[in-house]
């Protein structure tokens, strides 16, 4: 997620904003927002509405928590790309942000998504996500 | 995870409106009119 944030502005230049949705409220987000240097909305889907709406819950987990998944969303509200997580189809920021500008030029995208391995942005994340979680919680869950 | 249920490339993606940390409400439909938004789910702290 800091990754995203360092690319705040390329992602802005190329026409797109950036948010990013958890089942954290706003108590949970908005120290990792801080500690992170977030530039860009956290948003807490406490009800968990719209991640089930998005069909990403995943319930198995402490009651019920987002899979990972980007998409790119364009002004008609239409899915030009999509990244699962859990698939093969994960994708890294800079990729992201290649889309997302042949995207802005009219383009259809020649960026494809690599294979599983390769995605610092998320790597950094889930790392940075479970060092919080282990660091400030108790391991007993 | 239900695969099928996840909105597709080509399809509309559902609307939402959520408040964000700060507490202000971010709207699917105000975040695309610029022209795109990339939006990122993530597990979060639970």
């Amino acid at each position: 997620m800091a990754d995203y944030s360092e690319h705040l502005e390329d992602f802005r230049a190329a026409g797109a904003e950036l948010v990013a949705i958890s089942v954290d409220d706003a108590a949970r987000a908005e120290p990792v927002r801080d500690e992170l240097g977030i530039k860009f909305p956290l948003l807490c889907d406490t009800g968990r509405e719209v991640v089930k709406k998005y069909g990403l819950l995943n319930s198995g987990e402490k009651g019920g928590i987002a899979f990972p998944a980007s998409f790119v969303i364009d002004r008609e509200r239409i899915v030009r790309f999509r990244a699962l997580e859990d698939v093969a189809s994960r994708i890294s920021v800079d990729q992201l942000l290649e889309l997302v500008r042949e995207l802005g030029r009219g383009v259809e995208p020649q960026t494809k998504p690599r294979k599983r391995g390769v995605f610092p942005g998320l790597m950094f994340l889930r790392a940075t996500m479970n060092a919080m979680r282990h660091g400030v919680r108790s391991p007993i869950k | 995870m239900d695969e099928r249920q996840i909105p597709p490339v080509g399809e509309k993606a559902p609307e939402f409106a959520l408040a964000d940390s700060t507490g202000v409400v971010r709207r699917l439909d105000d975040l695309v009119a610029g022209g795109m938004c990339v939006v990122v789910f993530y597990r979060g702290h639970w």
